[in-house]
């Protein structure tokens, strides 16, 4: 299998992240508009009604035996509030990660692997990745990117190694 | 650095244009030009000896040691 270059690995991982970037984007919107609906509207009983108040109704009916539904709708206004920046906030990390790694596997497309630029955005990620596992409470993807954080640093050696080469006439 | 590669100098007294040189010892302009500026890190030993070849000349004449202050023993 191909890692590095056109129709490799990367090019198809650039592409696959090209266009989660987008679909994250939307879904997010989608969730967020549908959440706050969900978390600040009062349920409607009446199954005739018409346009948002229907959806609403449907909504409510299908969470209606839902028990981590009845949790959160018992839960304090100001502390339902915290969902949706908490939201914003773990989708925010998350389209950074996709956008910088896209970034990282273009420039493995193109064949430019030991590049300064490689060099800064790998970190980069592994940093909003230690952040978004944190705050997602994911121990598993922390341990990752931990490890990658430590190869980061040979990554970095490789560069200097590269620069070294190309500088030898 | 303290090491001044002169090829310039060296280039400019026999007359031979960048281009021409690099087609002599077969490497690309760029390199020649990385030579020329002072911005290689290493250079090897087959390289040297196809310049001095070309230009005939010794490696003396194009590198030059220039000491820092650092580097002068107490």
């Amino acid at each position: 299998m191909k890692y590095l270059g056109k129709k490799s690995l990367s090019s198809f991982l650039s592409g696959i992240l090209h266009v989660s970037w987008y679909v994250v984007l939307v879904l997010s919107i989608i969730a967020s508009v549908t959440g706050a609906m969900i978390l600040f509207s009062t349920p409607v009983e009446d199954p005739a009604a018409s346009g948002i108040a229907k959806v609403n109704y449907y909504m409510f009916n299908e969470l209606k035996n839902d028990e981590d539904w009845q949790m959160i709708k018992n839960l304090p206004l100001a502390v339902r509030f915290l969902f949706l920046p908490y939201f914003w906030v773990v989708v925010a990390l998350l389209l950074q990660i996709i956008n910088k790694s896209q970034c990282l596997f273009t420039n493995f497309k193109n064949d430019v692997v030991f590049n300064k630029s490689n060099v800064c955005v790998i970190p980069k990620i592994c940093k909003l990745l230690i952040g978004f596992s944190i705050i997602t409470c994911n121990f598993s993807s922390l341990l990752v990117s931990i490890i990658l954080l430590i190869l980061c640093g040979i990554f970095k050696n490789g560069t200097a190694l590269q620069e070294e080469h190309d500088l030898t006439v | 650095m303290s090491i001044i590669f002169r090829l310039d100098r060296v280039m400019a007294d026999r007359k031979m244009s960048l281009n021409e040189l690099a087609l002599r010892i077969q490497l690309t302009n760029s390199n020649v030009s990385i030579l020329k500026t002072g911005k290689a890190r290493a250079i090897r030993i087959s390289t040297l000896e196809a310049i001095c070849r070309e230009l005939n000349c010794q490696p003396g004449d194009l590198l030059e040691y220039y000491p820092d202050e650092k580097n002068i023993p107490e």
